[in-house]
């Protein structure tokens, strides 16, 4: 049975998407129940994973529709025919983030949401955009990630836009999606460019065959920028603060998970293809160069912001400079010769991975704080908002580990990541660190001027509503996570980013 | 800033162009241009398959038992593909559904008050009403013809079912549906609901070998029949569950298309009368 792990990690959401209408008509508590059972399962399952793959270091494949779906090749072929899908360790990590924490928003949102019958579509459309995440983390294969690509985009734009009561979700939710069917535009063109050359969608097949021509070099880019783009990095990063902030609560926090999904598929493109086209050092330059001009613009906008989610969206931007400049240190090394990628490469990708999982983790926090201080003062404005501590301890509290974790302090996750991007991408650049240090500060800056306005001053005029029982447990259990990883890195790296990042540089 | 974008356009297209130029020669397909009439009548033969697209037309007949070659890729070799797009279709018509669900829920329609009359500009000419229905039949058969000869003739589940939804559309406009909305909707939902869950129940039945696997083809009495290589009069019990699929999407695209003509077209009509 757990040889049909890839397929059921995608088919489970998606049949439970397609009876949510129906369960919808009859119950609305079933229908909230099975949304969150079919989520739990999948959880459950890539759980089950974590002792073959990461630790006997095995591969998971999957041909959908063959008579053997474990074997690779049909009939004596050297190609595959059929969709493949593939679990490694890389994706095994992004799958457990994903599946998660879209769990714990999911448990938030059933509780944050109010009731009626716009919540059925509601919740369709979250576990279809659940069901486009996996789909787009197992799947080996161009098309299907592109497929897939798509479903994450289109469910996400039209949650963007949920609160149609208001005059802005409507635009915003438009604008993304405006953004990212150019994106998804040219990532189809790119694909239809490796097609006609080889006649195989297979991301293994293409790395087999790629032999290093100028179409070559030119799909990669057609395959990358699109995903940068949804990814929000600076010069492609319009979009962000007008989704970010005009959407409900756990649904910026699902946004911004999806565009971790992209970014998975930007570093899977990146390692795939790129050492194989002799274009490793220019990509990683590229990272490199996106992730300082996406940390210094995010925060320097995210300073002047008086708006608290869109000054979270900012930070959203400049947090992605950070993977991006450690990875992008690893990859501009990993094919230079000598041992500089034994030395530091590694390492920094070490760094930029982890801050993956740690930044999803605080960034989802800090939006969900941002929905219930909005919830209590009806504005995002900061100048308006004024001592809810005084009430709302729990919720200043959860806060403030998620704003320390989010500017390095030490106990908390965020610091250990930073530390190892600052050390290992010194030996690369000592002008890289300096940046991303100054940015840090700026970062913890700009976090106690929204602590200090939220939060402090004297008391609110009225006070808060109590919050639901599973808001505040999801809260509650992202805090823990944070603290835990803070306090006992090692055990998490060993356990799932080390093999990760192992099976990505030997791509 | 219009020189920017100019500049910008021109870059991309040549960077576009670049590309293609440096594609193989056009005139020399990839593959191997004779692979269709050097072959045996049985079995899986892969002699001269050097690309995907040669294997689906050497074997795609015999292994999947479906004349139309593009409709066993579609349902068969790429089934999952095929999943992920009518899940597209879904995403759409629940987005439809839940943005305009405060125009549908608009004192205008519900009230009891507001003669209809003043809401839609009701035609009231006998010969559209009966004619817009004759017409409504004769497109849904041609409709479901395409969807149930999905695997034998060109066509399939999402051209049939677009054709059948355009005959709502008829409906819509020679004020057919005017009255009980949201019973409409609800029924719309629901069938739209059950296509789909007969496409991944077809995909779930097969998960003893694997998922969406042709378990009904090769010899099964339910569409199973063996079909011969080369031009044949074309047998509707083959093909397996592509058939089956075929008529699940059929299904799910027809009522969705017709659940967002009908929302689309109430949500126009409430804003025309506010």
């Amino acid at each position: 049975m757990i040889k049909h792990v890839p397929v059921l990690l995608v088919a489970i959401p998606l049949v439970v998407a397609f009876m949510l209408p129906i369960i919808g008509m009859v119950n609305r508590t079933i229908r909230t129940i099975t949304a969150g059972v079919a989520i739990v399962i999948i959880m459950v399952l890539s759980y089950l994973l974590i002792q073959d793959v990461m630790i006997c270091k095995k591969i998971f494949y999957y041909m959908v529709g063959s008579p053997d779906p474990t074997a690779l090749f049909e009939h004596g072929l050297t190609f595959p025919i059929r969709i493949a899908l593939k679990i490694d360790q890389f994706s095994l990590l992004f799958i457990i983030m994903a599946t998660t924490l879209s769990f714990l928003f999911y448990l938030f949102s059933s509780q944050y949401i109010e009731e009626n019958e716009r919540k059925n579509y509601f919740t369709v459309l979250y576990v279809c955009m659940v069901a486009g995440m996996m789909g787009m983390l197992i799947a080996n294969d161009l098309f299907t990630f592109f497929v897939f690509l798509e479903i994450l985009s289109i469910s996400s734009s039209a949650l963007v836009s949920f609160r149609t009561e208001r005059k802005h979700p409507p635009y915003a939710g438009y604008k993304y999606m405006f953004v990212s069917s150019i994106a998804t535009s040219f990532f189809l063109l790119g694909i239809a460019f490796l097609y006609a050359q080889y006649g195989s969608f297979n991301i293994d097949y293409l790395k087999k065959v790629m032999d290093g021509t100028v179409l070559d070099k030119i799909a990669i880019v057609m395959l990358i920028l699109p995903l940068a783009m949804k990814c929000g990095v600076v010069p492609m990063h319009m979009w962000i603060p007008d989704t970010y902030s005009e959407a409900p609560a756990p649904i910026s926090s699902m946004v911004k998970l999806g565009s971790l999904i992209c970014l998975y598929g930007l570093f899977r493109i990146a390692f795939t293809f790129g050492s194989h086209v002799y274009v490793s050092y220019e990509l990683g330059i590229l990272f490199i160069l996106f992730g300082v001009l996406s940390m210094f613009v995010g925060v320097t906008q995210a300073l002047i912001q008086k708006d608290v989610k869109r000054l979270m969206a900012f930070h959203a931007v400049s947090q992605v400079g950070y993977m991006l400049l450690g990875v992008g240190v690893g990859l501009s090394v990993i094919k230079s010769g000598d041992a500089s990628f034994a030395i530091y490469g590694k390492i920094a990708m070490i760094g930029g991975l982890f801050h993956v999982i740690n930044n999803a983790l605080y960034k989802g926090l800090l939006f969900l704080t941002s929905g219930i201080m909005v919830r209590h003062y009806k504005t995002r404005d900061l100048n308006v908002m004024h001592g809810l501590a005084h009430y709302d301890k729990f919720t200043a509290l959860v806060f403030m580990i998620a704003a320390l974790a989010i500017s390095g302090i030490p106990p908390l996750n965020g610091f250990v990541s930073k530390l190892i991007i600052y050390e290992s991408v010194f030996h690369y650049n000592p002008l890289l660190t300096l940046i991303a240090i100054f940015v840090s500060v700026l970062t913890l800056a700009s976090f106690m001027k929204v602590f200090y306005s939220a939060f402090l001053g004297m008391p609110p005029e009225r006070k808060p509503v109590e919050q639901p029982i599973l808001v505040k447990f999801s809260m509650v259990i992202l805090s823990i996570i944070i603290v835990a990883i803070g306090l006992f890195p090692q055990g998490i790296i060993k356990l799932l980013i080390e093999p990760a990042v192992n099976a990505l540089a030997t791509f | 800033m219009r020189l920017i974008s100019v500049v910008a356009i021109v870059v991309i297209f040549g960077f576009i162009f670049v590309g293609i130029l440096h594609l193989h020669p056009i005139g020399e397909p990839v593959g191997n241009p004779r692979i269709l009439y050097e072959r045996p009548p049985l079995g899986i033969d892969t002699q001269g398959v050097t690309i995907m697209d040669d294997y689906f037309l050497r074997n795609g007949q015999v292994e999947t038992g479906s004349n139309n070659i593009v409709a066993s890729i579609v349902f068969d070799y790429r089934g999952f593909d095929t999943l992920g797009e009518a899940t597209v279709l879904f995403i759409v018509v629940s987005s439809i559904s839940m943005l305009f669900f405060t125009f549908l829920k608009s004192k205008s329609i519900v009230s009891a008050g507001v003669p209809r009359a003043r809401q839609f500009p009701r035609i009231e000419s006998r010969i559209i009403t009966f004619g817009a229905f004759l017409m409504y039949i004769m497109i849904l058969s041609f409709g479901i013809y395409l969807v149930v000869h999905g695997h034998v003739s060109p066509g399939g589940g999402f051209q049939g079912g677009s054709v059948m939804a355009s005959a709502t559309a008829l409906l819509l406009i020679s004020f057919y549906i005017t009255r009980h909305m949201q019973r409409t909707r609800k029924i719309f939902s629901f069938f739209e609901s059950l296509g789909l869950t007969i496409f991944i129940g077809m995909g779930f039945a097969g998960i003893g070998i694997s998922f969406l696997y042709n378990f009904l083809a090769h010899g099964t009495t339910v569409f199973g029949k063996i079909i011969p290589f080369g031009p044949n009069p074309g047998y509707l019990i083959s093909a397996g569950i592509l058939p089956w699929l075929s008529l699940a999407v059929g299904i799910e695209v027809f009522f969705g298309l017709s659940l967002i003509l009908v929302t689309l077209f109430h949500a126009s009509g409430v804003k025309n009368n506010l």
